[in-house]
């Protein structure tokens, strides 16, 4: 309980790493909304899709089949991420985080059954909004300590969730046959690594290696003098994908470097201490 | 605070592994169940078969014909194509086609690029195949086969 309650409250950094990841948080999701896949043709096809469903209580619906709405919506996103890079206020983060959620939701409505992606932004301006909040106050050690443990945690089970729905779901036959990964690089992949999958004994030892890694993530997280391992066993882990898939995570990647190369907490009775 | 936090993320914890267990989203919630199933050795994958204004005949994923992710580009399709009634399908068709012919997008992360008709050509048509993709052969070989046509449409004034 000591090393979790260390891990989630006594974080010794926050305050650098806080700005950091604030700035980092902002730039991903400005370079999502210029290049990323949200396309003002969303409005278009969501039109038809929608068209005559919409309920009165479906707000966000309408916005979607409404291209100046959706489009308001969108920018209202970009701009308030450029505002926030440069202006360092807890209102404008809050609005940031309110604005953007529509959005996300907005997006989600589209293709409901698909798993949205990049949630974890909202849990993690959610956290950073939060803690803002206590800047200066007696509470700023613990939330500002958990602005970066959440995320931190946060990583850790959605690797574990990974790891367990393949258990659960796929079975052993997940690992044994190899098949998934084997398959869907023939489909996604698009450069000529993606035949190594091909071969049998590889696909099945790198279904193996994923299942082991993605479990293992999270014993690694509450231990950050494990994080710079962690860190690179992580990178290395998404390159191999990308390699063979051409999936990137970039969006949850692009964390690591900031939460998992700077993450030390105090020892618990020297921060109640001091 | 340390108990309202820790509420806090107990209750997401609960929730997301709840989720996990019963393979389910609730946004913002995410069960994080990528590629979470074993598939079959036969698997088949929707495809258009295009038809360009000289009558040649390119297949290329749907994805190439959306500007979203891979996997909500097929969502999309299946759900036009299997749910929605004959006049819908017909709009989606045709903006299909617009988006072809006029729109264009790079590749971004899990968006595949569009598919452009070489030499300036227009595509006046498609039709929404399910190709079967066959794993099973002893060579490794991955064998392709063309198989159900789920929807074709033709801009006649292409």
């Amino acid at each position: 309980m000591n090393r979790l309650e260390s891990f989630m409250f006594y974080q010794s950094n926050y305050k650098q790493i806080q700005i950091t990841f604030i700035r980092m948080i902002l730039v991903v999701i400005s370079i999502m909304m210029i290049f990323g896949p949200y396309h003002e043709l969303v409005g278009e096809y969501a039109k038809i899709i929608f068209e005559n469903e919409i309920t009165p209580w479906s707000l966000f619906d309408s916005i979607i089949i409404n291209s100046f709405l959706y489009n308001i919506v969108r920018y209202s996103v970009f701009v308030l991420c450029i505002i926030n890079l440069v202006w360092d206020n807890k209102y404008l983060l809050l609005l940031l985080l309110i604005v953007f959620t529509v959005f996300q939701y907005i997006n989600y409505s589209l293709t409901p059954y698909a798993w949205n992606f990049n949630n974890h932004l909202i849990f993690f301006l959610l956290v950073l909004s939060f803690s803002k909040f206590f800047v200066e106050t007696r509470y700023q050690q613990i939330t500002g300590s958990f602005s970066v443990s959440f995320p931190l945690l946060y990583i850790g089970i959605l690797y574990f969730q990974a790891g367990l729905s393949k258990l659960i779901h796929g079975g052993v036959d997940w690992v044994l046959t190899g098949r998934t990964l084997r398959q869907f690089s023939f489909f996604l992949g698009q450069n000529q690594l993606k035949f190594l999958m091909n071969k049998i004994y590889v696909s099945e030892f790198f279904s193996l290696l994923t299942i082991i890694v993605e479990l293992s993530v999270i014993f690694f997280i509450i231990r950050p003098n494990k994080h710079k391992y962690l860190a690179i066993l992580l990178i290395t882990f998404h390159l191999s994908i990308y390699l063979v898939m051409d999936i990137s995570f970039w969006h949850l990647v692009v964390f690591y470097p900031v939460l998992l190369l700077n993450s030390r907490y105090k020892d618990q009775t020297m921060a109640l201490s001091t | 605070m340390k108990a309202l936090l820790t509420l806090f993320t107990v209750s997401f914890l609960v929730i997301q592994l709840s989720l996990t267990m019963l393979n389910k989203h609730i946004w913002p919630f995410c069960a994080y169940s990528m590629f979470n199933r074993v598939p079959s050795e036969v698997m088949v994958r929707p495809k258009l078969d295009l038809i360009l204004n000289n009558n040649k005949m390119v297949t290329v994923d749907v994805h190439e014909t959306l500007p979203l992710e891979f996997f909500r580009a097929m969502g999309i399709y299946y759900t036009v194509y299997d749910e929605l009634n004959e006049l819908r399908k017909k709009q989606f068709s045709k903006l299909i086609l617009k988006t072809l012919n006029e729109s264009s997008w790079n590749g971004f992360d899990e968006v595949y690029k569009s598919y452009r008709a070489p030499g300036g050509k227009k595509v006046k048509g498609f039709s929404l195949v399910d190709y079967k993709i066959d794993f099973r052969s002893r060579d490794r070989e991955v064998r392709v086969y063309r198989g159900d046509v789920l929807y074709s449409f033709e801009d006649r004034n292409e």
